[in-house]
């Protein structure tokens, strides 16, 4: 599992998660996701498109950020899920508390921010 | 899983001891959970019986794999077992390296290669121990299987090595109603173990106030608010949760972040999804919850069960998808199988390697 910051001059932070997010992943990357999301005092997107699978503990953790970020009324936007990540997402109903982009400027006019 | 007493593997390893840390192999699942091999200078040999080290499990072979100390990592060769050993799910074809923290599988047998001081191996036991009783806890919850009646039950639960988070259950509610319902709490280990027996001893007791438990929007609303993550370490928990009218043969259903029970009824071949989508428990202190209902024919089988019956890695190394296990519940019956153990079994066949990274919850309701 790995974390890439995308972009550190967006008006939200802009990273990318590869790998298996199941609870080694998590393990892995929390601690720089939770810096690299909630450090910014801004809105976030994260690049899903190279996790091709999601157990339990990474929903965990991405809601976690999400509702971090709601609280100071922020969002959270997953960028382009991988078909296995998205079945997960919609099976547990999640969209609800973190929209889905299929594009950067997507993920813009969902943030707000453009 | 064939148990040849022929085939041969022969695990060669070195004791590495720097800065007052060794080098050990860390079962972690069946009876022997917990146990410490510790890596020695000299070479061992590891294997059902006739080895240095004896494996007390029918699918290793008398002598199974061979492995050997080079730099910082045990380099791994299986010799010809039966059954295989395998590095992190890939089977071991030619020599190959088990870095720390890596996973080997030998038989049925998962050991972690891990340097730890000898007190963080009696602390690591001690709560082996811990995790078993919390197994032995968790299987003490299972009601027994209904073999006759308007409504019979089959089940099967494998635990992982770490123990997951999952149980289930069902019962009458009164003359008319039986419940049914599945519970996974997210990670593993005892944080999730405690938060899933406090969970079923919610819905077996039936202490929710104000609720009517024949109706699934009102218990999961009200399991949601008692249970919400910040005041519960983090955890949330997904649920199927089903009511059968037996007069009606009407059964209503609510989830709350689960997959869909799978309703296969007699004259069919293929699956009905029992879908209703909702945040899993805990997730959201406002969430709603909505239910569906279906009208159950005579002879119909429900299906309910955790993620980790599907969410393994295949022989081919894709990600298991719910789709392969509708093909797997709408195959044909196998004689002399239960249902839970054909469909544990069709698993196994597509899964790499033989143990499951998750709990494996399976319930068989006929009605």
């Amino acid at each position: 599992m790995e974390l890439s910051i995308i972009s550190e001059d967006k008006p939200y932070s802009y990273v990318k998660l590869s790998g298996r997010l199941d609870t080694a992943g998590v393990d892995t990357v929390e601690t720089q996701f939770t810096a690299a999301t909630l450090g910014n005092a801004k809105s976030a997107v994260v690049d899903m498109s190279e996790v091709d699978f999601m157990a339990s503990m990474g929903i965990r953790m991405l809601v976690a950020a999400a509702k971090r970020l709601a609280g100071d009324g922020d969002k959270l936007v997953l960028l382009n899920p991988h078909e296995f990540v998205d079945e997960t997402m919609k099976n547990a109903d999640l969209y609800m508390l973190i929209p889905v982009a299929y594009s950067e400027e997507e993920a813009v006019t969902l943030l707000g921010v453009g | 899983m064939g148990n040849d007493t022929t085939a041969q593997t022969v695990i060669f390893t070195q004791r590495v001891d720097a800065g007052g840390v060794t080098h050990y192999l860390v079962v972690r699942n069946g009876p022997e959970a917990g146990r410490h091999i510790e890596v020695t200078t000299e070479a061992q040999q590891m294997g059902r019986s006739e080895a240095d080290v004896t494996m007390a499990d029918r699918a290793v072979s008398k002598l199974h794999c061979e492995i050997v100390m080079f730099g910082d990592s045990l380099i791994v060769k299986d010799l010809g077992s039966t059954n295989g050993t395998f590095i992190d799910g890939q089977e071991v074809t030619s020599p190959a390296s088990l870095p720390v923290g890596s996973m080997l599988q030998v038989g049925e047998t998962l050991l972690v290669h891990e340097v730890r001081t000898p007190e963080e191996v009696a602390q690591d036991e001690q709560l082996s121990e811990d995790v078993e009783r919390a197994v032995e806890y968790v299987l003490s919850l299972l009601p027994e299987p209904l073999l006759d009646g308007p409504v019979r039950t089959q089940w099967r639960y494998i635990p992982s090595a770490q123990l997951g988070g999952d149980a289930f259950g069902y019962h009458k509610l009164d003359d008319d109603h039986w419940v049914v319902y599945l519970v996974d709490v997210c990670g593993h280990g005892m944080g999730a173990a405690l938060h899933t027996v406090s969970v079923m001893n919610t819905l077996r007791n039936g202490t929710l106030p104000n609720v009517d438990f024949t109706v699934p929007e009102q218990v999961l609303k009200a399991l949601n608010r008692a249970y919400p993550m910040e005041n519960h370490g983090g955890k949330y928990c997904t649920i199927w949760y089903g009511v059968y009218e037996l007069s009606t043969r009407q059964l209503v259903f609510g989830a709350a972040g689960h997959p869909p029970a799978l309703l296969l009824k007699a004259d069919s071949e293929s699956v009905d999804e029992l879908d209703v989508r909702g945040l899993p428990i805990g997730m959201l202190e406002d969430a709603e919850y909505t239910s569906n209902e279906v009208t159950v024919p005579e002879d119909a089988t429900l299906y309910v069960y955790s993620d980790g019956v599907y969410e393994i890695v295949t022989k081919d190394g894709r990600n298991g998808t719910l789709k392969d296990l509708i093909e797997i519940i709408e195959g044909p019956e196998q004689p002399g199988l239960g249902e839970p153990e054909r469909i544990e079994k069709a698993v196994r066949d597509q899964m790499a390697g033989t143990a499951f990274d998750d709990d494996f919850s399976l319930l068989v309701v006929s009605f």
